[in-house]
């Protein structure tokens, strides 16, 4: 190649410096001959010229002339000043003096408290005890002598062990999907995966009751948002149908992102009506049902499961294993395209370190006792009744969906207290009852949250305990809750 | 000695021209199939009637076009733990790639891939005890946020020794590193702040910043004249078409860049920061615990004081064996996130076993367990890193990056070389890891090492063994032969930071 450029420049300056006469014969015989070739080429080389000549155009924040002055600028710098972080003040979310509770061991169903002592948990997520559990112990400890603690890479990179794999399989078999995928924070899975399937050009559809972590990840897909109110059908049909008249034949992606139980407030969805909207206007549906597992479905599997609906229905599925299962991180069942595209595209996955062997082989254990067993299912839903009862006969506010093991105690409608107020109510109503030996927990909030929820106490209904100790701390509790709420 | 990134990196013609060429075929060949699709296309991949593609077509062109073709380099399991040898789980395909089967067969391999900088994944009996003491003790997993009943002993004693260990009044931490930085930069520079990234910070860091309120600048890593003019026309142009002064201007920097294996030169960004008032982020994720000497990260490699940096981030999977991440710095700023930031107040927080995993090995490391174990591993760490790298750049391979950085890129360059490299190591009983675009501009696909200290001379030196074998097949020994003296000298950088 090198050859034959030499050769042809050889051959042109040969030309050039030659025989003048031949050039100008040459370029008169082009002009007359294909005059209009010439003048396109004339005008492409006048184009170039131009582009070449323009000075590069300066995006002035400032316009120039209102530029200030170099000494200006100077005493500018001089005097800026950076805000420091002063001390913390509080928000309307948070109580002065509230103390962090220290957790220094477990005994059975109760926590033991720092400076509190045993209480009953009627707080933590772990409805079925499998964070406590022998079996899910034995494995963990016998996974930690072989793998060690973390797995030192991410998944990419060797960060691959035998139990993800294992955990993965099982959890595809479970679900009856074509794929899953599990992730080592259960937070921030729901937030790592939508950007990598909803873009700036997209349209999201969200219930303002999904928590933060979730509506992180909504924000950050920079996709076209619409809101509507917490499991309001009406309104979500009224955005759906807005939405595909207005794109027509030419759709973009289209997501609804919602809970199966609602963190916020333990309200339970619709999914039947959720699945029918969603076929009905072509939307694609994503639905995080991290607080159903353990508490809906025959062996816990969650809110599918308990409306016999496949798993395969919901494009996104995503739950959790740092609730029910006793572990840490989240997982994501789907088709192929949809696990597939998360390996390479989610953010969550490709850049983190992958979830320690011994907390994937507990999820293992606790997700295969689980299965075989519907029997703690089954008391954990007795418990939740009796809670209802004792909730409604006291006459508070509380969670409406029957089936939900999250207990959100609210103020009445009427409370004309302000939101603060409110919340050290709340606080103190804690506090009485972990000197009474009961641990529950105020609902906390970040002064980020999009749509913060009410003031509520919050608790959490647990397999472990008997129909008389429920009803004996149901008591308890609605009892402290009503005299503090009177006042 | 091998080059600083910092300096010319200029590329020689031939071998960008034939990586551009080996792109530009792989696209052909690519776009050649996509056609085919079009006339034929295949009903697993059809899009339902009404629906948009699932997937963006640039997106899934590169993956299946491209990445298929090589996916075996990656994902590959093991089912040992990740110390210095791992037995990795071979694998097989018989549809190219788009699914495994197992074979049943492991292959013993000597892991330069894992990030065991000080070598805590061998289970060191101190910190095995503690780690299994505490799963009888508390569980598996507290089940519960930090603000509820998740802030267990251990846990509390972590962000205490932490603080203490990396030089800051107060500690702060999350279940999960990536989180760390998406969950608190939001609020660390709120609304009308600035913040000035280097142009190769990490994921978590981009998603950090672009999930809160501040506006963002980009400067080119190293590149200390630009960052300087960036801040002095920030301050005083201020926030756009307002040109209020911004409240907070925040300088995000890593300690050690994996990709580079280059040691940030953080006294001259103190400088900068120190001149013009704003306030400093390092991300010490690969370099808390793997460069200084007691551990103590880049602050110490670079005789920083830690008070002149204002954010100190790390986590505590590279060099502690565990999980999660931390953020230390003033109790003002610490108290405001543990109220504010998502993962304290709804993740669940860091198992007790995994902090106390992180706990045992900062013990270690600081010598309060009453042993040398820590400092013979910060010692062997910064040993064997040398001599690797002296090695690989004995061998004549382009090697970037600083010499006392555990992390050890040698560039491939053409695309096709990293499967090569990748699988003939592979066949040798070595276990790398190479990465291309998009982690790594176009032409610069490399293969990255990392140095534990849990590495004995022996398997360095048959690992350099296997890396000379394979180098050789794959021609990637750019620099050609080197003689003797220059790879052993020590460079003049070296003599000046120590």
């Amino acid at each position: 190649m090198a050859s034959t450029t030499t050769s042809f420049t050889r051959e042109v300056w040969n030309l050039l410096v030659s025989n003048p006469n031949d050039i100008l014969d040459w370029l008169h015989k082009e002009v007359t001959g294909n005059p209009v070739h010439v003048t396109v080429e004339v005008l492409c080389l006048v184009f170039i010229f131009y582009m070449w000549g323009m000075k590069p155009h300066k995006r002035h924040a400032i316009p120039p002339g209102e530029e200030p002055t170099r000494e200006e600028k100077d005493e500018l710098i001089r005097n800026w000043k950076c805000a420091a972080y002063d001390k913390h003040t509080l928000s309307e979310f948070e109580v002065e003096g509230e103390k962090e509770m220290v957790v220094v061991g477990y005994e059975g169903n109760k926590i033991d408290v720092e400076g509190v002592g045993l209480c009953k948990d009627f707080s933590t997520f772990n409805h079925l005890g499998f964070a406590t559990h022998d079996k899910v112990i034995k494995n963990s400890l016998e996974a930690v002598d072989h793998y060690g603690v973390g797995s030192c890479g991410p998944r990419g990179f060797y960060g691959t062990i035998q139990p993800h794999l294992v955990l993965e399989e099982q959890l595809k078999k479970c679900y009856g999907t074509q794929a899953a995928i599990i992730y080592s924070f259960q937070y921030n899975t729901l937030a790592s995966i939508i950007p990598a399937f909803a873009g700036r050009s997209d349209i999201i559809v969200a219930d303002k009751g999904i928590n933060m972590g979730i509506s992180n990840g909504v924000f950050l897909s920079r996709s076209k948002l619409h809101w509507y109110d917490n499991n309001d059908y009406s309104q979500l049909e009224e955005h759906l149908k807005s939405i595909a008249a207005k794109q027509g034949a030419n759709p973009t992606r289209r997501w609804i992102v919602t809970e199966g139980t609602f963190r916020n407030t333990g309200e339970i969805t619709d999914l039947k009506k959720l699945i029918e909207l969603k076929k009905r206007y072509k939307f694609r549906l994503m639905l995080d049902d991290t607080y159903s597992m353990g508490v809906l479905g025959k062996t816990g599997l969650g809110i599918c499961e308990e409306n016999g609906i496949p798993t395969s229905e919901v494009d996104v599925y995503v739950g959790g294993m740092d609730t029910v299962l006793g572990s840490i991180g989240g997982f994501c069942v789907g088709s192929n395209t949809i696990v597939d595209h998360q390996r390479l595209s989610s953010v969550g996955y490709c850049f983190s370190a992958s979830l320690p062997p011994f907390s994937a082989v507990a999820s293992s254990t606790a997700l295969e006792i689980m299965s075989e067993s519907s029997s703690s299912i089954a008391t954990l839903r007795k418990n939740c009744l009796t809670a209802r009862l004792c909730l409604s006969k006291s006459g508070l506010s509380f969670t409406n969906s029957e089936k939900s093991a999250i207990f959100h105690i609210t103020f009445p409608a009427s409370s004309s207290l302000s939101r603060p107020a409110q919340e050290e109510t709340l606080s103190k109503i804690v506090a009485d009852l972990l000197s009474k030996g009961i641990a529950v927990t105020r609902s906390k909030y970040s002064l980020s949250e999009p749509f913060p929820p009410k003031p509520s106490i919050r608790l959490t209904m647990s397999a472990a305990f008997t129909e008389s100790e429920v009803r004996e701390s149901m008591t308890t509790i609605c009892e402290t809750v009503k005299s503090a709420m009177a006042k | 000695m091998s080059k600083d990134f910092s300096e010319d990196n200029h590329i020689p013609f031939w071998i960008s021209f034939t990586t551009y060429l080996g792109y530009g075929v792989l696209m052909l060949m690519g776009y050649i199939r996509e056609m085919f699709r079009q006339v034929f296309p295949s009903k697993k991949r059809s899009t339902e009637k009404g629906y948009a593609p699932l997937l963006r077509d640039f997106d899934d062109f590169y993956t299946r076009r491209l990445y298929y073709r090589i996916r075996d380099c990656w994902n590959r399991p093991i089912n040992t733990r990740p110390a210095a040898h791992i037995g990795v789980m071979e694998r097989t395909s018989d549809d190219y790639n788009i699914t495994f089967k197992m074979t049943g067969k492991t292959i013993p391999c000597i892991n330069l891939s894992s990030y065991n900088y000080l070598g805590f994944a061998e289970n060191p009996p101190y910190v095995l005890d503690a780690v299994k003491n505490s799963i009888k003790k508390f569980g598996v997993a507290s089940c519960s946020p930090k603000s509820e009943f998740g802030y267990t002993a251990p846990l509390r004693k972590l962000e205490q020794l932490t603080a203490e260990f990396v030089g800051k009044e107060s500690a702060l931490v999350i279940g999960m590193g990536f989180a760390t930085n998406s969950t608190t930069l939001p609020l660390i520079a709120g609304k009308g702040s600035l913040i000035i990234s280097d142009n190769l910070n990490h994921a978590s860091l981009v998603a950090g910043s672009r999930g809160g309120a501040a506006r963002i600048k980009v400067f080119q890593h190293n590149n200390f004249r630009q960052l300087e003019n960036i801040v002095k026309k920030s301050i005083w142009e201020g926030q756009p078409r307002t040109h209020t002064p911004w409240s907070r201007i925040l300088i995000i920097v890593e300690g050690i860049y994996s990709m580079e294996g280059e040691i940030i030169n953080l006294s001259e960004i103190v400088a900068i920061k120190k001149k013009y008032g704003c306030l400093l982020f390092v991300d010490e994720a690969h370099s808390i615990g793997a460069i200084g000497k007691t551990g103590r990260g880049v602050c110490e490699y670079r005789n920083v004081d830690p008070k002149d940096v204002d954010v100190l981030m790390g986590t505590y999977t590279k060099s502690f064996g565990s999980i999660g991440g931390y953020v230390a710095a003033s109790k003002e700023l610490i108290d405001m996130l543990r109220a504010n930031t998502g993962g304290s107040l709804y993740a669940t927080s860091l198992a007790p076993a995994t902090a106390q995993q992180a706990v045992s090995a900062l013990e270690v490391i600081m010598g309060r367990d009453g042993s040398n174990l820590g400092k013979k591993a910060i010692s062997n760490i910064a040993e064997n890193a040398r001599f690797f790298r002296a090695g690989l750049v004995k061998l004549g391979l382009t090697v970037y990056g600083d010499d006392a950085s555990p992390v050890i890129p040698a560039l491939l360059y053409n695309p096709a070389k990293m499967p090569a490299f990748s699988r003939e190591c592979m066949k040798r009983g070595l276990a790398v890891v190479v990465v291309g675009y998009p982690a790594t501009p176009l032409i610069e696909s490399r293969v990255r090492f990392c140095i534990s200290a849990g590495h004995t001379r022996e398997d360095l030196v048959t690992a350099l063994e296997i890396v000379k074998e394979v180098s050789e097949i794959v021609m990637i020994r750019y620099e050609g032969d080197i003689p003797d003296e220059s790879a052993t000298k020590k460079s003049a950088k070296e003599k000046k930071t120590q």
